[in-house]
C-alpha cells in the first residue's frame, strides 16, 4: 500500500472518531492503555487480536464496538488501521514500543504502559466487564491460540467463506460483526469415520441418558 | 508383537455447554436446561458440530460442540463449582445457529437471544 492510501486510511479512521485530537482519550486509546496496564509488555500482534475480541464481544452485547475502530481482513486475521496512529500518539507517554528480536531471528514488535500518561483508562462499568471478560479467556492461551481464537470468530469465517468460493484472499475485506453464522454448505459432508465416532459417541451417553429418565420417572 | 488395544477409559465427566435462553436459566420455575456434548476430537468435526477453541468458555483444548447430541440436565446438578466459565456471545450464537441448523431452521439470526 502506498503513503497516499495510508493517509486516506487514517482520515477514515479520524473521521469516524470525532474526538480523536492528538491526545485526546479517545475509547479506543483507553482501552489500550487499560490493558497494557492489565498485562504490562504485549506484542503487538496480540493486543491487536485482544482487542478484536473485546469489540467484537461489546458489539454482541450492546450492538455497538467499544472502541469505535474499522476492523479488515489483513494477513494475519483481524487488523485494524486504528492502532498504529493510536500507538505513535501515545508513545512516550501513555504507552511504549520496543522491538525484540525472538532465538529464531524473528522481530517482535512489543507494547508496554509508558512512563507519563496524560490521562486514565476510566472504563465504565460495561467496558471493564467486556474487556476483563476477554481477559479471563485469553490468558492462558499462547499467542498463536489468541489468533485460532480470532479466526473463529463470525466475521472472520464469513470472510475466510467468501474467500473459500472466490480462491483467493480478500485482504483489506471490511469485517462485518453483524455477518451470519456460517453454517455448513448443501454438498458438505462428513469426514471419514464420522458415523463410527458419532455412535461412540452416543452409547457413552447411553448410561447417563438412562439415569436421567430415571430421575426425572422417580 | 505389539500390545493389544486397551479399551477407552471411562470417563465419569464430559464438558458441556448449555444453550437455553438466559430467561430459562434463571427461571425458578424451569428445572432443568438444555446442554450440548462437547468433544476435543476435532478432527471428527462434522455438519452438526461447531468448534470451540481453548480458553472459551474455560475449555483447556480446542473442542467440537455436538449439535446432533442433545440432552436435557436438571440445573441442580450444574451450580457451583461445576461451571467452568462463559462463552463468548458470538460463540454461542454461532453453536445456537448450528443447531438450528440440525434441527433443520433456516434462520440463524433468531439463534442470538
Amino acid at each position: 500500500m502506498n503513503r497516499a492510501a495510508d493517509i486516506d486510511d487514517d482520515a477514515v479512521v479520524r473521521s469516524q472518531s470525532p474526538q480523536m485530537t492528538p491526545s485526546a482519550p479517545t475509547p479506543y486509546r483507553r482501552t489500550l492503555l487499560y490493558l497494557a496496564q492489565r498485562l504490562g509488555e504485549i506484542p503487538n500482534t496480540r493486543l491487536h487480536k485482544v482487542v478484536y475480541l473485546i469489540d467484537l464481544e461489546y458489539h454482541r452485547r450492546y450492538g455497538r464496538t467499544l472502541t469505535g475502530a474499522p476492523w479488515v481482513r489483513h494477513n494475519y486475521g483481524p487488523m485494524t488501521k486504528a492502532l498504529l496512529p493510536a500507538l505513535d500518539e501515545m508513545a512516550g507517554h501513555e504507552l511504549v514500543q520496543r522491538v525484540k528480536t525472538t532465538r529464531s531471528d524473528r522481530t517482535l514488535k512489543l507494547v508496554a504502559p509508558g512512563p507519563a500518561p496524560r490521562y486514565q483508562p476510566d472504563l465504565g462499568p460495561a467496558e471493564r466487564e467486556v474487556v476483563d471478560f476477554i481477559l479471563s479467556v485469553t490468558e492462558r492461551l499462547t499467542d498463536p491460540q489468541v489468533l485460532d481464537l480470532a479466526y473463529s470468530t463470525t466475521p472472520m469465517r464469513a470472510v475466510l467463506r467468501r474467500e473459500a468460493t472466490l480462491g483467493r484472499k480478500l485482504i483489506d475485506a471490511p469485517l462485518e460483526f453483524d455477518a451470519d453464522p456460517v453454517l455448513p454448505g448443501p454438498d458438505e459432508v462428513d469426514p471419514p469415520g464420522h458415523a463410527a465416532f458419532k455412535r461412540a459417541e452416543a452409547q457413552a451417553l447411553g448410561g447417563a441418558r438412562a439415569r436421567l429418565l430415571a430421575s426425572f420417572v422417580e | 508383537m505389539p500390545p493389544a488395544a486397551s479399551p477407552a477409559p471411562v470417563r465419569d465427566e464430559r464438558w458441556l455447554v448449555v444453550v437455553s435462553s438466559k430467561r430459562d436459566c434463571r427461571d425458578v420455575a424451569c428445572p432443568t436446561v438444555v446442554v450440548l456434548i462437547l468433544s476435543a476430537k476435532v478432527e471428527h468435526a462434522g455438519r452438526h458440530d461447531e468448534l470451540i477453541r481453548a480458553g472459551d468458555g474455560g475449555v483447556q483444548r480446542d473442542s467440537i460442540a455436538q449439535t446432533d447430541l442433545v440432552l436435557f440436565w436438571p440445573k441442580d446438578e450444574l451450580l457451583d463449582d461445576r461451571c467452568k466459565g462463559d462463552l463468548m456471545l458470538d460463540t454461542l450464537i454461532r453453536v445456537r445457529a448450528r443447531l438450528a441448523n440440525t434441527l433443520g431452521i433456516a434462520e440463524p439470526k433468531a439463534t442470538g437471544s
